[in-house]
């Protein structure tokens, strides 16, 4: 395939995209209940695994799914169609933790415990690995890989942290991180690298 | 001409996204074929990377499902009723004369508010309201339940009320309200800005005024929670929060919080 076949590809599949996001965003103006269940069937997990990423908590990512589909719902009407849908949900959901996080840090949230994990539930997330074929030991050492990063990404600043799950574990391109996060491409870049700097500076020892 | 470490460090996470020209990404891997250190570290973020995308996806709780479509049916309605008026004069084709748009808007506009009457007044099963600090240091919250709701639903509100301080710049006082489990809204309001000296902070006692029928009052002091239950939501309830223990520092914000009741 040619580099002209390429992005021509590239741009059919983006405006059948855009296609169908105006078509769903029309529907759910209009009111209509399959909609609601289109939007939440297609980007609920994408929602809550974002946000559990940012805040390490299921408990506390339910509650931002619920805001997300709250804001979502209220908000759908402004909805321009400048950016597709989902990079839209993504900066409704980065800035809804955002919020979230300040909020929390201003209540001294170190300080209170989830009242599952107060009441000894659930003390771990469940996950959903994804290749079911591995073995026990391979699984519980990803397991423990995977608890150690997630400790790292929660101490990275907010705004590195973001920017960072959406590179890496969203795999949004430095374009869409700028309009997710709202900011230059240039900041963008500045802060997945401190992010990535820092977690590395982190994990040199273990990895 | 190798990329001395400093430099190369700067554009390492770039390099590694691969988002670099041709020319600057070649003289990356020159430098790192040459210095141990800057290669080391490539390694390093290369696997935290390759960690990092091979983390497994978090499942949602099965209740989350059911507490996002709770809160669908309100909004729906609303929706519904809202969006119905822009479509009745062209639909209708009733030209393109100005009065008669204008006249179309003002049917389709008396049309939506008789609908949302209908709704709230009798087929209602929430209600949404305005409130405001009447008081600074006081929160009021009033509760209109539906008129035809022919047997009292227990309910509990949860509040989550904010201390109000001074974040950056910004006065800022925010909260939730959850009813039945499930965060009915959320508000975080900076933008009154009529601000008074007193501050609040955390929130130890609770008086019930009005005609609230208010069950029980829960205060949860380690997480700054009020839990308090409505035996019925049948009459108009009001309670207010007396807010004390006030660290300096903080103010207090006039502000509206919109509570949706689903009863």
């Amino acid at each position: 395939m040619s580099q002209g076949e390429f992005v021509l590809a590239g741009c059919t599949t983006a405006a059948v995209d855009s296609s169908s996001d105006e078509k769903l965003v029309v529907r759910l103006r209009s009111g209509d209940s399959a909609a609601y269940d289109q939007l939440y069937a297609e980007y609920h997990r994408l929602v809550f695994n974002l946000a559990y990423r940012f805040f390490g908590e299921r408990e506390e990512a339910a509650d931002v799914a619920q805001e997300v589909y709250l804001s979502i719902f209220r908000h759908v009407a402004r909805f321009s169609g400048a950016s597709t849908l989902k990079t839209w949900i993504y900066r409704i959901t980065v800035n809804t933790c955002l919020n979230r996080s300040r909020w929390w840090n201003r209540r001294m949230r170190k300080l209170t415990v989830p009242l599952k994990e107060a009441a000894g539930e659930e003390r771990h997330p469940v996950w959903e690995l994804r290749d079911p074929r591995s073995s026990p030991e391979e699984t519980a050492l990803r397991s423990e890989i995977s608890i150690q990063i997630q400790k790292v990404l929660n101490r990275l600043p907010k705004d590195q942290r973001a920017a960072v799950i959406l590179r890496d574990l969203e795999g949004l391109s430095y374009d869409e991180i700028a309009e997710a996060l709202g900011v230059t491409l240039g900041t963008v870049k500045s802060r997945i690298s401190r992010g990535r700097e820092q977690m590395r500076l982190a994990l040199a020892g273990s990895i | 001409m190798t990329t001395p470490c400093v430099g190369t460090r700067r554009i390492l996470s770039e390099s590694l996204d691969d988002v670099l020209t041709q020319e600057r990404q070649e003289a990356v891997f020159e430098h790192l074929d040459q210095c141990l250190n800057c290669h080391r570290a490539y390694e390093q973020m290369q696997k935290i990377q390759a960690t990092l995308q091979g983390l497994p996806t978090a499942v949602p709780p099965a209740e989350m499902e059911r507490s996002i479509r709770q809160l669908w049916h309100p909004v729906l309605r609303v929706h519904s009723a809202v969006t119905l008026y822009p479509y009745l004069p062209s639909a209708a084709g009733w030209g393109s004369s100005w009065r008669v748009r204008l006249a179309g808007h003002l049917a389709g506009m008396l049309l939506t508010a008789a609908g949302l009457f209908l709704i709230l007044g009798f087929l209602g099963r929430f209600s949404l309201e305005y409130h405001r600090l009447s008081k600074p240091g006081l929160y009021s919250l009033m509760n209109s339940p539906s008129r035809t709701q022919a047997t009292p639903t227990p309910a509990s509100l949860l509040l989550y009320p904010e201390d109000a301080d001074t974040y950056g710049n910004a006065n800022y006082l925010a909260g939730s309200a959850r009813l039945n489990g499930y965060m009915v809204d959320r508000f975080a309001d900076n933008e009154m800005g009529a601000l008074h000296e007193d501050s609040l902070s955390v929130v130890t006692q609770v008086q019930l005024g009005g005609r609230g029928a208010i069950e029980s009052v829960l205060h949860t002091p380690r997480d700054r929670m009020l839990f308090v239950r409505f035996s019925q939501l049948l009459s108009t309830a009001q309670f207010s929060l007396p807010l004390s223990q006030v660290p300096s520092g903080g103010r207090v914000v006039w502000s509206f919080c919109r509570i949706i009741v689903i009863s």
